[in-house]
């Protein structure tokens, strides 16, 4: 792709970005249309000979180009309108009857997690790598996570305080501050963060896997069964993803060593 | 220093990291003890039940948070 198809590429994002408030259903389609062709022309992000070794199926590759491009959108519009413009796109039913542990991972739309953890009806409190996209409300409190060990080990002791008072908590477990865990996911090794599983071995609170999945330009935010362990939870995610191919993000491929 | 909160809380750490030397300005993360984020937590919460109090979490944000400072906040300085 020369400099200027990648500008009017980026161009053409951006533009989506204006009216993905206003217009979801044309700027969510145009841009899985747009990362599918970008997709096919370029042959990368993600390769189709990539995808024939994780799924043995070349033809996911335009699909899941088209899914991280409407993540790409998804994003832009957050940092444009808030979440706001999200809110009314997604569709969640799931309802716990206590706390929980909510493991996230880079599949889907991610970035619209939250709006579906503020209708849990119960104090949540959001793990997050970097810094915040959007103004939480509540019962969504949002907490970025430091780069030192001990302000890290603040945040897992407010975590495990939060779970203690019937909150729950949600973070990323593929997303690796420190020491890892390996685990082996889709025939590659994938490093999971030890927080969430020290968190239900202090609590005693369950891990549930909570993803969200385009459906057309709409998003459905679903939570699975229980997660034991961290095998466990990779042995859930390449289910998750043998179901759903099309679901891998960029972001996890990216994991996936 | 040489109580029993101070016995403690050597005792906690050195069943951890057996063979080293506690002293008060010793560091419990990197440049010390070296403890990662969750046996951070786990030395806490040994200690919590231990002494039976409350710890802040804002503790363990404290840069280079030391064996003193730890001591410091069970005897609620």
């Amino acid at each position: 792709m020369s400099e200027l198809d990648r500008r009017s590429y980026d161009g053409a994002g951006r533009a989506l970005a204006y009216i993905a408030a206003s217009h979801p259903s044309i700027a969510y389609r145009l841009a899985g249309a747009l990362g599918a062709f970008r997709n096919r022309v370029t042959r990368r992000w993600p390769s189709p000979d990539e995808m024939q070794s994780l799924f043995a199926d070349r033809d996911v590759a335009p699909r899941i180009a088209a899914l991280n491009e409407k993540n790409r959108l998804l994003v832009r519009s957050i940092r444009r309108h808030g979440l706001d413009a999200v809110r009314p796109l997604v569709k969640f039913d799931a309802t716990f009857d206590g706390p929980r542990i909510l493991a996230m991972f880079h599949v889907g739309a991610l970035h619209a997690i939250g709006a579906a953890l503020e209708r849990l009806g119960r104090p949540v409190l959001a793990l997050r790598a970097k810094g915040l996209l959007f103004t939480p409300h509540e019962p969504l409190e949002i907490a970025v996570v430091a780069e030192t060990a001990g302000s890290r080990a603040a945040l897992l002791h407010r975590a495990l305080r939060y779970l203690r008072r019937g909150g729950s908590v949600a973070l990323a477990i593929d997303e690796v501050p420190d020491h890892a865990i390996e685990t082996r996911c889709l025939g590659r090794t994938l490093r999971l963060a030890p927080g969430a599983f020290a968190l239900a071995r202090w609590s005693g609170v369950p891990i549930v896997p909570i993803t969200a999945r385009w459906v057309g330009s709409r998003i459905r935010v679903d939570a699975g069964r229980e997660i034991a362990s961290p095998d466990d939870a990779a042995a859930w995610l390449e289910d998750y993803l043998r179901e759903s191919p099309s679901e891998l993000t960029l972001g996890l491929l990216r994991k996936l060593s | 220093m040489n109580d029993n909160i101070t016995r403690g809380v050597h005792r906690i750490l050195g069943a951890r990291e057996r063979g080293v030397e506690l002293r008060d300005d010793l560091p419990l993360g990197p440049n010390g003890l070296g403890l990662d984020s969750i046996a951070l937590v786990e030395v806490v919460l040994e200690c919590e039940e231990a002494f039976g109090v409350t710890i802040a979490p804002e503790v363990l944000a404290l840069p280079n948070v030391t064996v003193g400072q730890l001591v410091g906040q069970i005897r609620g300085e």
